[in-house]
Protein backbone atom coordinates (compact mmCIF):
# COMPACT_ATOMS: atom_id res chain seq x y z
CA UNK A 1 0.00 0.00 0.00
CA UNK A 2 1.37 3.48 -1.18
CA UNK A 3 -1.07 5.33 0.91
CA UNK A 4 -3.12 4.10 3.89
CA UNK A 5 -5.07 6.62 5.79
CA UNK A 6 -7.25 6.00 8.46
CA UNK A 7 -10.00 8.35 10.43
CA UNK A 8 -8.38 11.35 10.17
CA UNK A 9 -9.81 14.53 11.46
CA UNK A 10 -7.76 17.67 11.00
CA UNK A 11 -9.22 21.29 12.84
CA UNK A 12 -8.28 24.81 11.61
CA UNK A 13 -9.02 26.44 15.27
CA UNK A 14 -12.76 25.43 15.03
CA UNK A 15 -13.11 24.56 11.52
CA UNK A 16 -12.98 21.21 10.82
CA UNK A 17 -11.38 20.33 8.01
CA UNK A 18 -10.93 16.97 7.45
CA UNK A 19 -13.64 14.67 9.43
CA UNK A 20 -12.88 10.62 9.74
CA UNK A 21 -11.52 10.93 6.34
CA UNK A 22 -10.48 7.30 5.23
CA UNK A 23 -8.29 6.85 2.19
CA UNK A 24 -5.91 4.27 0.37
CA UNK A 25 -3.82 3.90 -2.65
CA UNK A 26 -1.82 1.58 -4.23
CA UNK A 27 1.52 1.66 -6.40
CA UNK A 28 0.88 2.49 -9.90
CA UNK A 29 -2.89 4.17 -9.38
CA UNK A 30 -3.90 7.28 -10.78
CA UNK A 31 -5.92 8.52 -8.44
CA UNK A 32 -8.11 11.89 -8.39
CA UNK A 33 -9.67 13.72 -5.29
CA UNK A 34 -12.62 15.98 -6.30
CA UNK A 35 -14.53 18.17 -4.14
CA UNK A 36 -15.50 21.69 -4.05
CA UNK A 37 -13.88 24.26 -2.71
CA UNK A 38 -12.72 23.99 1.38
CA UNK A 39 -13.82 20.55 0.70
CA UNK A 40 -10.30 19.21 2.46
CA UNK A 41 -8.41 18.42 -0.51
CA UNK A 42 -5.39 20.23 -0.03
CA UNK A 43 -5.40 19.61 3.40
CA UNK A 44 -5.11 16.26 2.81
CA UNK A 45 -2.19 16.92 0.49
CA UNK A 46 -0.34 19.27 2.78
CA UNK A 47 -1.03 16.18 5.33
CA UNK A 48 0.78 13.23 3.00
CA UNK A 49 4.00 15.87 2.98
CA UNK A 50 3.66 16.74 7.14
CA UNK A 51 2.93 20.46 6.50
CA UNK A 52 0.35 19.68 9.03
CA UNK A 53 -0.38 17.28 11.85
CA UNK A 54 -3.92 15.25 12.27
CA UNK A 55 -5.56 16.00 15.54
CA UNK A 56 -6.57 12.26 15.19
CA UNK A 57 -6.20 8.87 13.27
CA UNK A 58 -2.94 7.53 11.35
CA UNK A 59 -1.23 8.18 8.14
CA UNK A 60 1.28 6.24 6.37
CA UNK A 61 3.00 7.04 3.17
CA UNK A 62 5.50 4.24 1.69
CA UNK A 63 5.90 2.33 5.22
CA UNK A 64 6.22 5.72 6.52
CA UNK A 65 5.40 8.55 8.87
CA UNK A 66 4.30 11.56 6.39
CA UNK A 67 6.83 14.53 6.42
CA UNK A 68 10.17 11.77 7.37
CA UNK A 69 13.24 12.16 5.07
CA UNK A 70 12.38 9.23 3.51
CA UNK A 71 9.16 9.65 1.91
CA UNK A 72 9.68 13.42 1.33
CA UNK A 73 12.19 12.08 -1.06
CA UNK A 74 9.96 9.79 -3.03
CA UNK A 75 7.69 12.26 -3.26
CA UNK A 76 7.24 14.96 -5.81
CA UNK A 77 4.44 17.46 -4.74
CA UNK A 78 2.94 20.75 -6.22
CA UNK A 79 0.84 22.43 -3.45
CA UNK A 80 -1.90 25.08 -4.29
CA UNK A 81 -0.32 27.85 -6.44
CA UNK A 82 2.95 26.96 -7.84
CA UNK A 83 6.11 27.84 -5.66
CA UNK A 84 8.56 29.61 -8.13
CA UNK A 85 10.99 32.32 -7.96
CA UNK A 86 10.06 34.75 -10.61
CA UNK A 87 13.39 36.57 -11.33
CA UNK A 88 14.94 32.92 -12.16
CA UNK A 89 14.43 30.96 -15.21
CA UNK A 90 12.83 27.47 -15.42
CA UNK A 91 16.30 25.99 -15.30
CA UNK A 92 17.26 28.00 -12.31
CA UNK A 93 14.14 27.43 -10.81
CA UNK A 94 14.73 23.65 -11.18
CA UNK A 95 18.40 23.60 -9.79
CA UNK A 96 17.44 25.77 -6.67
CA UNK A 97 15.19 22.77 -6.12
CA UNK A 98 17.45 20.29 -6.86
CA UNK A 99 19.83 21.51 -4.12
CA UNK A 100 16.57 21.73 -1.74
CA UNK A 101 16.52 17.81 -3.01
CA UNK A 102 19.65 17.46 -1.74
CA UNK A 103 20.40 16.49 -5.58
CA UNK A 104 23.44 17.84 -7.77
CA UNK A 105 22.00 19.55 -10.60
CA UNK A 106 22.52 17.64 -14.02
CA UNK A 107 22.02 18.18 -17.82
CA UNK A 108 18.46 15.88 -17.04
CA UNK A 109 17.50 19.22 -15.82
CA UNK A 110 17.10 20.35 -19.87
CA UNK A 111 14.98 17.39 -20.26
CA UNK A 112 12.77 17.94 -18.04
CA UNK A 113 12.24 21.90 -18.96
CA UNK A 114 11.80 20.03 -22.70
CA UNK A 115 9.24 17.26 -20.94
CA UNK A 116 7.14 20.21 -19.82
CA UNK A 117 7.27 22.10 -23.36
CA UNK A 118 9.08 25.16 -21.98
CA UNK A 119 12.19 24.84 -23.82
CA UNK A 120 11.35 27.38 -26.19
CA UNK A 121 11.17 29.84 -23.19
CA UNK A 122 13.66 28.33 -20.72
CA UNK A 123 15.40 31.42 -20.76
CA UNK A 124 12.90 33.76 -19.58
CA UNK A 125 12.93 34.65 -15.80
CA UNK A 126 9.49 32.82 -14.45
CA UNK A 127 7.78 35.89 -13.69
CA UNK A 128 7.11 36.29 -17.51
CA UNK A 129 5.21 33.06 -17.46
CA UNK A 130 1.39 32.20 -18.27
CA UNK A 131 0.27 30.78 -15.24
CA UNK A 132 -0.29 27.43 -17.01
CA UNK A 133 3.65 28.08 -17.66
CA UNK A 134 3.99 27.93 -14.22
CA UNK A 135 2.08 25.35 -13.56
CA UNK A 136 4.24 23.00 -16.21
CA UNK A 137 7.35 24.18 -14.65
CA UNK A 138 6.36 23.20 -11.12
CA UNK A 139 5.26 19.41 -12.64
CA UNK A 140 8.78 19.51 -13.91
CA UNK A 141 9.73 21.05 -9.52
CA UNK A 142 7.99 18.09 -8.64
CA UNK A 143 9.71 15.34 -11.06
CA UNK A 144 12.90 15.96 -9.81
CA UNK A 145 14.91 13.22 -8.51
CA UNK A 146 12.37 10.58 -10.27
CA UNK A 147 10.05 10.43 -7.63
CA UNK A 148 7.65 7.27 -7.10
CA UNK A 149 4.49 9.39 -5.86
CA UNK A 150 3.90 12.99 -7.54
CA UNK A 151 0.89 14.69 -5.94
CA UNK A 152 -0.20 17.79 -7.84
CA UNK A 153 -2.74 20.30 -6.56
CA UNK A 154 -5.42 21.28 -9.10
CA UNK A 155 -2.83 20.80 -12.12
CA UNK A 156 -5.01 21.79 -14.96
CA UNK A 157 -5.94 25.19 -13.56
CA UNK A 158 -4.72 28.15 -15.71
CA UNK A 159 -3.91 25.88 -18.82
CA UNK A 160 -5.32 26.34 -22.03
CA UNK A 161 -7.29 23.64 -24.02
CA UNK A 162 -4.16 22.70 -25.67
CA UNK A 163 -1.78 22.72 -22.23
CA UNK A 164 -5.36 20.44 -20.66
CA UNK A 165 -4.77 17.58 -23.78
CA UNK A 166 -0.93 17.81 -22.86
CA UNK A 167 -1.08 17.19 -19.30
CA UNK A 168 -3.72 14.64 -19.95
CA UNK A 169 -1.87 12.44 -22.49
CA UNK A 170 1.32 13.15 -20.32
CA UNK A 171 -0.78 12.00 -17.32
CA UNK A 172 -1.87 8.69 -18.94
CA UNK A 173 1.51 7.63 -20.51
CA UNK A 174 3.78 8.97 -17.02
CA UNK A 175 2.33 5.78 -14.74
CA UNK A 176 3.48 3.44 -17.03
CA UNK A 177 6.88 5.45 -18.47
CA UNK A 178 7.84 6.61 -15.21
CA UNK A 179 6.98 4.54 -12.87
CA UNK A 180 4.78 7.07 -11.24
CA UNK A 181 1.69 6.85 -9.09
CA UNK A 182 -0.18 10.17 -8.97
CA UNK A 183 -2.54 11.72 -6.66
CA UNK A 184 -4.02 14.81 -8.00
CA UNK A 185 -7.25 17.04 -6.84
CA UNK A 186 -9.39 19.04 -9.87
CA UNK A 187 -12.61 20.69 -9.68
CA UNK A 188 -13.13 19.52 -13.62
CA UNK A 189 -14.68 16.28 -13.13
CA UNK A 190 -14.76 15.29 -16.83
CA UNK A 191 -10.54 16.19 -16.89
CA UNK A 192 -10.24 13.94 -13.99
CA UNK A 193 -12.49 10.97 -15.11
CA UNK A 194 -10.23 10.72 -18.17
CA UNK A 195 -7.21 10.45 -16.46
CA UNK A 196 -7.83 8.81 -13.21
CA UNK A 197 -8.65 5.18 -12.37
CA UNK A 198 -9.97 5.86 -9.10
CA UNK A 199 -11.28 8.88 -7.22
CA UNK A 200 -12.54 10.08 -3.85
CA UNK A 201 -15.52 12.63 -4.04
CA UNK A 202 -15.24 14.75 -0.72
CA UNK A 203 -16.92 17.55 0.76
CA UNK A 204 -16.70 19.18 4.04
CA UNK A 205 -14.29 16.69 4.97
CA UNK A 206 -15.40 13.52 4.19
CA UNK A 207 -15.27 10.88 1.46
CA UNK A 208 -18.37 10.86 0.23
CA UNK A 209 -17.24 8.39 -2.28
CA UNK A 210 -14.08 6.36 -2.96
CA UNK A 211 -13.45 3.87 -6.00
CA UNK A 212 -12.83 3.29 -9.80
CA UNK A 213 -14.74 5.36 -12.25
CA UNK A 214 -17.51 2.65 -13.03
CA UNK A 215 -17.83 2.47 -9.77
CA UNK A 216 -18.92 5.56 -9.64
CA UNK A 217 -21.00 5.49 -12.47
CA UNK A 218 -22.94 3.00 -11.09
CA UNK A 219 -25.56 0.36 -13.03
CA UNK A 220 -28.20 3.15 -13.29
CA UNK A 221 -29.81 3.13 -16.21
CA UNK A 222 -32.97 4.28 -16.80
CA UNK A 223 -36.04 3.84 -19.27
CA UNK A 224 -37.91 7.22 -19.92
CA UNK A 225 -41.36 5.52 -21.20
CA UNK A 226 -44.83 7.86 -22.18
CA UNK A 227 -47.45 5.06 -22.50
CA UNK A 228 -51.16 5.63 -23.20
CA UNK A 229 -52.01 4.70 -19.71
CA UNK A 230 -48.90 6.02 -17.55
CA UNK A 231 -50.47 4.91 -14.15
CA UNK A 232 -50.97 1.56 -14.80
CA UNK A 233 -47.94 1.00 -17.01
CA UNK A 234 -46.00 1.53 -13.55
CA UNK A 235 -48.24 -0.66 -11.47
CA UNK A 236 -47.52 -3.63 -14.52
CA UNK A 237 -43.72 -2.93 -14.21
CA UNK A 238 -43.88 -2.90 -10.40
CA UNK A 239 -45.66 -6.33 -10.54
CA UNK A 240 -42.98 -7.28 -13.30
CA UNK A 241 -40.35 -6.04 -10.51
CA UNK A 242 -39.22 -2.91 -12.00
CA UNK A 243 -38.77 0.07 -10.19
CA UNK A 244 -40.32 2.66 -12.24
CA UNK A 245 -41.32 6.26 -10.70
CA UNK A 246 -43.58 8.67 -12.69
CA UNK A 247 -42.15 12.28 -13.58
CA UNK A 248 -43.46 14.64 -15.73
CA UNK A 249 -45.82 12.85 -17.49
CA UNK A 250 -43.04 10.09 -18.49
CA UNK A 251 -42.31 6.71 -16.54
CA UNK A 252 -38.80 6.60 -15.68
CA UNK A 253 -37.64 3.05 -15.21
CA UNK A 254 -34.26 1.91 -13.62
CA UNK A 255 -33.30 -0.96 -15.61
CA UNK A 256 -30.03 -2.32 -17.15
CA UNK A 257 -29.33 -1.40 -20.76
CA UNK A 258 -29.90 -5.29 -21.72
CA UNK A 259 -33.50 -5.02 -20.35
CA UNK A 260 -34.94 -2.56 -22.07
CA UNK A 261 -36.17 -5.10 -24.96
CA UNK A 262 -38.04 -6.42 -21.81
CA UNK A 263 -39.92 -3.66 -20.61
CA UNK A 264 -41.22 -2.25 -24.34
CA UNK A 265 -42.50 -5.75 -24.63
CA UNK A 266 -44.26 -5.95 -21.26
CA UNK A 267 -46.00 -2.53 -22.32
CA UNK A 268 -46.99 -3.78 -25.93
CA UNK A 269 -48.29 -7.21 -24.17
CA UNK A 270 -50.38 -5.36 -21.81
CA UNK A 271 -52.12 -3.76 -24.79
CA UNK A 272 -50.93 -0.63 -24.13
CA UNK A 273 -49.45 1.78 -26.28
CA UNK A 274 -46.31 2.84 -26.28
CA UNK A 275 -46.08 6.61 -27.54
CA UNK A 276 -42.04 7.08 -26.56
CA UNK A 277 -38.66 5.43 -25.53
CA UNK A 278 -36.26 6.96 -24.74
CA UNK A 279 -32.77 5.44 -23.06
CA UNK A 280 -31.08 7.65 -20.02
CA UNK A 281 -27.82 7.06 -19.16
CA UNK A 282 -27.14 8.81 -15.91
CA UNK A 283 -23.45 10.63 -16.68
CA UNK A 284 -20.88 10.86 -14.30
CA UNK A 285 -22.22 14.50 -13.17
CA UNK A 286 -25.45 13.53 -12.40
CA UNK A 287 -23.70 11.18 -10.01
CA UNK A 288 -20.93 13.48 -8.57
CA UNK A 289 -24.62 15.95 -8.13
CA UNK A 290 -26.44 12.78 -6.97
CA UNK A 291 -23.75 11.54 -4.15
CA UNK A 292 -22.17 15.18 -3.48
CA UNK A 293 -25.90 17.21 -3.73
CA UNK A 294 -26.75 19.89 -5.87
CA UNK A 295 -24.93 23.00 -3.59
CA UNK A 296 -21.83 21.66 -4.46
CA UNK B 1 26.23 18.96 6.20
CA UNK B 2 25.84 17.97 3.10
CA UNK B 3 22.06 19.05 3.10
CA UNK B 4 23.82 22.41 4.98
CA UNK B 5 26.33 22.61 1.37
CA UNK B 6 23.05 22.12 -0.48
CA UNK B 7 21.28 24.76 1.40
CA UNK B 8 24.01 27.33 0.45
CA UNK B 9 24.26 26.24 -3.27
CA UNK B 10 20.66 26.79 -3.23
CA UNK B 11 20.88 30.21 -1.62
CA UNK B 12 23.31 31.29 -4.10
CA UNK B 13 21.55 30.11 -7.31
CA UNK B 14 18.39 32.24 -6.21
CA UNK B 15 20.36 35.14 -5.05
CA UNK B 16 20.90 35.42 -8.77
CA UNK B 17 19.91 38.81 -10.19
CA UNK B 18 19.39 39.68 -7.34
CA UNK B 19 20.47 43.03 -5.66
CA UNK B 20 22.04 41.85 -3.01
CA UNK B 21 24.60 40.41 -5.08
CA UNK B 22 26.33 43.98 -5.65
CA UNK B 23 24.73 45.05 -1.85
CA UNK B 24 28.85 44.89 -0.63
CA UNK B 25 30.39 47.48 -3.89
CA UNK B 26 27.12 49.86 -3.51
CA UNK B 27 27.29 49.77 0.01
CA UNK B 28 31.49 50.28 -0.13
CA UNK B 29 31.37 52.56 -2.52
CA UNK B 30 28.31 54.75 -0.56
CA UNK B 31 30.66 55.07 2.33
CA UNK B 32 33.74 56.08 0.26
CA UNK B 33 32.16 59.16 -1.61
CA UNK B 34 33.52 61.57 1.27
CA UNK B 35 37.16 60.42 0.02
CA UNK B 36 36.35 61.30 -3.46
CA UNK B 37 34.42 64.47 -1.74
CA UNK B 38 37.82 65.15 -0.14
CA UNK B 39 39.87 65.05 -3.08
CA UNK B 40 37.37 66.96 -5.20
CA UNK B 41 37.22 70.05 -2.87
CA UNK B 42 41.09 70.25 -3.22
CA UNK B 43 40.34 70.74 -7.20
CA UNK B 44 43.30 68.43 -8.66
CA UNK B 45 45.84 69.04 -5.64
CA UNK B 46 47.02 65.95 -3.83
CA UNK B 47 46.14 66.24 0.32
CA UNK B 48 48.93 65.46 2.23
CA UNK B 49 48.73 61.62 3.59
CA UNK B 50 48.30 62.48 7.32
CA UNK B 51 44.34 63.78 5.82
CA UNK B 52 44.02 61.02 3.87
CA UNK B 53 44.38 58.68 6.37
CA UNK B 54 42.05 60.65 8.57
CA UNK B 55 39.58 60.61 5.13
CA UNK B 56 40.11 57.08 5.84
CA UNK B 57 38.99 56.86 8.91
CA UNK B 58 36.14 58.48 8.21
CA UNK B 59 35.44 55.79 5.77
CA UNK B 60 35.87 53.26 8.58
CA UNK B 61 33.63 54.68 11.27
CA UNK B 62 31.05 55.03 8.60
CA UNK B 63 31.23 51.44 7.79
CA UNK B 64 30.89 50.64 11.66
CA UNK B 65 27.83 52.99 12.10
CA UNK B 66 26.47 51.94 8.98
CA UNK B 67 26.44 47.74 9.47
CA UNK B 68 23.37 47.96 11.47
CA UNK B 69 21.17 49.44 8.65
CA UNK B 70 23.57 47.05 6.28
CA UNK B 71 22.79 44.55 8.17
CA UNK B 72 18.54 45.06 8.31
CA UNK B 73 19.13 45.58 4.36
CA UNK B 74 20.30 42.34 3.46
CA UNK B 75 18.23 40.36 6.24
CA UNK B 76 14.83 41.96 4.43
CA UNK B 77 16.40 41.25 0.75
CA UNK B 78 17.44 37.65 1.88
CA UNK B 79 14.33 36.54 3.17
CA UNK B 80 11.48 38.49 1.16
CA UNK B 81 11.94 35.92 -1.62
CA UNK B 82 10.47 33.09 -0.03
CA UNK B 83 8.25 35.09 1.56
CA UNK B 84 6.74 36.75 -1.39
CA UNK B 85 6.75 33.76 -3.49
CA UNK B 86 5.12 31.44 -0.87
CA UNK B 87 8.77 29.18 -1.19
CA UNK B 88 8.67 28.09 2.33
CA UNK B 89 5.48 25.31 2.07
CA UNK B 90 7.64 24.01 -0.81
CA UNK B 91 10.55 24.26 0.76
CA UNK B 92 9.32 22.20 3.81
CA UNK B 93 8.50 19.96 1.58
CA UNK B 94 11.54 18.95 0.19
CA UNK B 95 13.51 15.97 1.58
CA UNK B 96 16.21 18.44 3.46
CA UNK B 97 16.47 19.73 7.21
CA UNK B 98 15.08 22.68 7.64
CA UNK B 99 18.33 23.59 10.32
CA UNK B 100 20.14 23.31 7.25
CA UNK B 101 17.98 25.81 5.09
CA UNK B 102 17.67 28.05 8.38
CA UNK B 103 21.61 28.07 8.90
CA UNK B 104 22.73 28.48 4.80
CA UNK B 105 20.07 31.56 5.34
CA UNK B 106 22.37 32.93 8.16
CA UNK B 107 25.45 31.90 6.60
CA UNK B 108 24.65 33.84 3.40
CA UNK B 109 23.65 36.90 5.38
CA UNK B 110 27.20 36.50 7.19
CA UNK B 111 28.97 36.48 3.85
CA UNK B 112 27.90 39.49 3.11
CA UNK B 113 28.39 41.22 6.18
CA UNK B 114 32.09 40.02 5.46
CA UNK B 115 32.40 41.02 1.80
CA UNK B 116 31.67 44.83 2.68
CA UNK B 117 34.52 45.81 4.86
CA UNK B 118 36.70 44.02 2.53
CA UNK B 119 35.10 45.67 -0.47
CA UNK B 120 35.45 49.21 1.77
CA UNK B 121 39.11 48.28 1.76
CA UNK B 122 39.92 47.21 -1.19
CA UNK B 123 38.19 50.37 -2.54
CA UNK B 124 40.42 52.65 -0.49
CA UNK B 125 43.49 50.16 -1.54
CA UNK B 126 42.60 51.52 -5.29
CA UNK B 127 41.96 55.37 -3.88
CA UNK B 128 45.68 55.10 -2.72
CA UNK B 129 47.32 53.46 -5.80
CA UNK B 130 45.65 56.17 -8.08
CA UNK B 131 46.55 58.84 -5.47
CA UNK B 132 50.28 57.41 -5.61
CA UNK B 133 50.34 57.53 -9.43
CA UNK B 134 49.29 61.13 -9.80
CA UNK B 135 52.42 62.00 -6.59
CA UNK B 136 54.71 58.43 -6.14
CA UNK B 137 56.89 60.26 -3.27
CA UNK B 138 53.50 61.05 -1.14
CA UNK B 139 54.02 58.57 1.95
CA UNK B 140 50.97 56.54 2.63
CA UNK B 141 52.63 54.08 4.93
CA UNK B 142 50.89 51.37 3.04
CA UNK B 143 53.79 49.53 3.53
CA UNK B 144 53.58 49.64 7.14
CA UNK B 145 52.61 46.42 8.64
CA UNK B 146 50.16 48.51 11.51
CA UNK B 147 48.21 49.83 9.11
CA UNK B 148 47.41 46.32 7.68
CA UNK B 149 47.29 45.26 11.30
CA UNK B 150 44.73 47.66 11.52
CA UNK B 151 43.16 47.36 9.02
CA UNK B 152 42.58 43.01 10.14
CA UNK B 153 40.78 43.99 13.48
CA UNK B 154 38.75 46.38 11.67
CA UNK B 155 37.22 43.68 9.46
CA UNK B 156 37.55 41.24 12.08
CA UNK B 157 35.11 43.53 14.48
CA UNK B 158 33.21 44.06 11.43
CA UNK B 159 32.26 40.48 10.30
CA UNK B 160 31.66 39.62 14.32
CA UNK B 161 29.54 42.54 14.75
CA UNK B 162 27.95 42.16 12.02
CA UNK B 163 27.20 38.97 12.44
CA UNK B 164 25.43 39.89 15.87
CA UNK B 165 23.47 42.37 14.27
CA UNK B 166 22.04 40.22 11.31
CA UNK B 167 21.11 37.24 13.57
CA UNK B 168 18.31 38.79 15.57
CA UNK B 169 17.25 40.83 12.79
CA UNK B 170 16.90 37.35 10.98
CA UNK B 171 15.07 35.62 13.22
CA UNK B 172 12.53 38.59 12.96
CA UNK B 173 12.78 38.77 9.02
CA UNK B 174 12.51 35.16 8.87
CA UNK B 175 9.19 34.91 11.20
CA UNK B 176 6.84 37.28 9.40
CA UNK B 177 6.04 38.41 6.16
CA UNK B 178 4.91 41.35 6.70
CA UNK B 179 7.62 44.31 6.54
CA UNK B 180 5.62 46.45 9.03
CA UNK B 181 5.64 43.55 11.44
CA UNK B 182 9.75 43.46 11.33
CA UNK B 183 10.45 46.81 10.07
CA UNK B 184 8.87 48.55 13.20
CA UNK B 185 11.04 46.89 15.86
CA UNK B 186 14.13 46.52 13.95
CA UNK B 187 13.80 50.45 13.22
CA UNK B 188 13.01 51.03 16.91
CA UNK B 189 15.38 49.38 18.30
CA UNK B 190 18.05 50.67 15.68
CA UNK B 191 17.21 53.96 16.20
CA UNK B 192 17.25 53.23 20.33
CA UNK B 193 21.14 52.04 19.77
CA UNK B 194 22.14 55.68 18.18
CA UNK B 195 20.15 57.09 21.21
CA UNK B 196 22.38 55.40 23.77
CA UNK B 197 25.20 55.41 21.88
CA UNK B 198 25.12 59.37 21.88
CA UNK B 199 23.53 59.37 25.36
CA UNK B 200 25.07 57.04 27.87
CA UNK B 201 28.54 57.05 27.91
CA UNK B 202 29.93 55.92 31.32
CA UNK B 203 27.31 52.83 31.43
CA UNK B 204 28.08 51.73 27.87
CA UNK B 205 30.21 48.71 28.53
CA UNK B 206 27.19 47.30 30.62
CA UNK B 207 24.58 48.27 28.10
CA UNK B 208 26.56 46.96 25.45
CA UNK B 209 26.02 43.38 26.80
CA UNK B 210 22.04 44.05 25.45
CA UNK B 211 22.77 46.06 22.25
CA UNK B 212 25.94 44.63 20.01
CA UNK B 213 25.76 47.28 18.02
CA UNK B 214 27.61 49.20 20.93
CA UNK B 215 30.17 46.69 21.36
CA UNK B 216 31.07 47.35 17.87
CA UNK B 217 31.00 51.32 17.71
CA UNK B 218 33.50 51.09 20.99
CA UNK B 219 36.19 48.33 19.25
CA UNK B 220 36.05 50.52 16.33
CA UNK B 221 37.27 53.88 18.13
CA UNK B 222 39.63 51.67 19.56
CA UNK B 223 40.67 49.98 16.85
CA UNK B 224 41.23 54.58 15.03
CA UNK B 225 42.90 55.32 18.45
CA UNK B 226 45.33 52.66 18.29
CA UNK B 227 44.62 50.81 21.45
CA UNK B 228 44.13 47.34 22.17
CA UNK B 229 40.81 45.36 21.71
CA UNK B 230 39.08 43.77 25.32
CA UNK B 231 38.35 40.26 24.19
CA UNK B 232 35.23 40.44 26.63
CA UNK B 233 33.75 42.51 24.55
CA UNK B 234 33.42 40.05 21.99
CA UNK B 235 31.49 37.73 24.51
CA UNK B 236 28.21 39.33 24.04
CA UNK B 237 28.73 39.66 20.45
CA UNK B 238 28.82 35.95 19.99
CA UNK B 239 25.65 35.32 22.93
CA UNK B 240 23.77 37.46 20.62
CA UNK B 241 24.70 35.05 17.85
CA UNK B 242 24.06 31.93 19.46
CA UNK B 243 21.03 32.40 21.22
CA UNK B 244 19.44 34.40 17.45
CA UNK B 245 20.42 30.64 15.39
CA UNK B 246 19.00 28.73 18.73
CA UNK B 247 16.40 30.67 18.77
CA UNK B 248 15.34 30.72 15.06
CA UNK B 249 16.12 26.87 15.04
CA UNK B 250 13.94 26.23 17.87
CA UNK B 251 10.96 28.50 16.45
CA UNK B 252 11.67 26.43 12.86
CA UNK B 253 11.03 22.91 14.96
CA UNK B 254 8.68 24.31 16.88
CA UNK B 255 6.42 26.16 14.21
CA UNK B 256 7.72 25.55 10.54
CA UNK B 257 7.61 28.56 8.08
CA UNK B 258 5.06 28.56 5.64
Amino acid sequence: MLITANNIQVCYGKKIALNDFCFEMVQGETVAILGPNGSGKTTFFRLLLGLLKQKEGRIEIMDGLPGVRSSLAMIGATIEMPSLYGHLSAIENLQATSHRRCIEPSKHLADLVDEVGLSDVGKLPASKYSLGMRQRLALAQALIGEPELLILDEPANGLDPAGIRWFREWALNAPASRKLSILFSSHILNEAAQIANKVVLLKDGKDRFMGTLDELKGPNHQLRLVTSDIPRSQELLHSNGFKATIENNALLVDCEPEQSAAITRIIFESGYDLLECVRLDSTLEDRYFAIMGEAS
Amino acid sequence: MKDFLHAVKAEWITGRRNFLRYSPIVFATILCIPLFLFISERSGRVPPAGLLLEAVKVCMTGMVYGLPMYCFFIGILSFDNEHKQQQWKHINAQPISGTAIILAKHFYTWCYVALSPITLLALILVFFFVVKLFQPDLALGIGNPMIWLTAIKFWAVCIIAGMAIASPLNVMFSRFASYAMTAVPAVFFLFLHFLLAYMIEETRMLVSIFFPWLNCRIMGQNIYAGTSIKMWWFLPLVAWIAVSLVLNLYLQKKKPLY
